[in-house]
């Protein structure tokens, strides 16, 4: 069942949730919201030439939208080929699927634009994964995930995209070296 | 006005009486099983692998439960096996001057159709070399 949840999770299921979430937080400034911390959501990708993953993030902004605390979850939404040196040339090629959770927290600046700037970003992960067909398991532990970029609000700052660097050590033989892309709703106006 | 009523009612008791056929009670045409499905074995042939060698366990490798065991010269292999069970795939490889033992494993999971009959699902496993 899980499986097949995964097989679903393709490009388009992915372009179908983005599009979900820009209407949900579009209708987020709709929402009377008083409270001083304002909750956030946010659903975010990153991806190198070799790898991809999907993740969600939920937490609190501060009613000025520039610092961020969330928890998150991330995971790569397929079995990604990996290989790993046995003894001498011998190689095992393991069809890996990882996870990752952990919380973050999250730094944004705007520039003389009100509804731009740039952003920074550090997220304490724990990742673990398994293989397919094997017992044998991935490396697992914690690690530090930091992000920087450029961002844009929309809708009085009920709604964020953001667009940037993000290095992630998946502990696997993959690059660290990605492109972040996530959109983020605010529940509550900036008037 | 009446015939279009007629002609109603005798499609809505074709359609009521072919479900009933196909679903329920004496004519329920649901088998016991065992169930069987399709592994489709996704493989690499190259020039430097030509024939590949497989072998198919049912569970995981470690077990060592060998139910098929051969050489393929075919890029896709489709084995039907019986379903509800989790199988394993290996597959050897060359490349350059690795020697690569490609790993996965899809559990070939038995569903129920509308009629809730049960039956076994096709999978794909994936065995290709990585680019």
């Amino acid at each position: 069942m899980l499986a097949s949840v995964f097989d679903l999770m393709k490009l388009k299921p992915t372009i179908f949730l983005f599009a979900m979430l820009v209407a949900t937080a579009g209708f987020a400034q709709r929402i009377q919201y008083e409270g001083s911390w304002r909750p956030t959501f946010a659903i975010r990708q990153s991806a190198s030439t070799e790898d991809y993953m999907l993740g969600f993030a939920i937490g609190m902004s501060t009613p000025e939208r520039n610092l961020i605390g969330y928890g998150s979850f991330d995971f790569r939404p397929y079995r990604k080929k990996i290989q790993e040196n046995q003894y001498a040339n011998f190689y095992h090629q393991y069809a890996e699927r990882r996870f990752f959770t952990g919380i973050g927290v999250e730094y944004l600046h705007r520039l003389n634009d009100r509804n731009r700037g740039v952003f920074a970003n550090l997220n304490g992960n724990y990742t673990w994964g398994n293989y397919g067909g094997t017992f044998r398991k991935p490396q697992k532990g914690f690690h530090v995930v930091p992000r920087a970029g450029f961002f844009m609000s929309f809708f009085q700052r009920t709604t964020f995209l953001k667009l940037g660097y993000e290095y992630l050590d998946t502990k696997s033989n993959v690059l660290e070296h990605r492109l972040f892309f996530s959109v983020v709703g605010v529940i509550g106006r900036v008037e | 006005m009446k015939k279009k009523l007629l002609a109603v009612l005798i499609i809505s008791f074709t359609l009521f009486v072919s479900c009933e056929e196909e679903c329920d009670g004496f004519f329920n045409t649901c088998a016991d099983g065992p169930f069987f499905g399709d592994l489709n074995v996704k493989l690499t042939i190259n020039a430097e692998n030509p024939e590949v060698e497989v072998v198919i366990f049912r569970g995981r490798m470690e077990k060592q439960d060998t139910v098929i065991h051969e050489f393929v010269s075919q890029k896709s292999k489709i084995y039907n096996l019986e379903a509800g069970h989790y199988y394993s795939g290996n597959a050897y490889y060359h490349d350059g001057i690795k020697e690569i033992l490609a790993i996965n494993g899809k559990e070939l999971s038995t569903s129920t159709d509308d009629c809730d009959c049960e039956y076994g699902e096709n999978k794909n496993l994936n065995l290709r070399l990585a680019k």
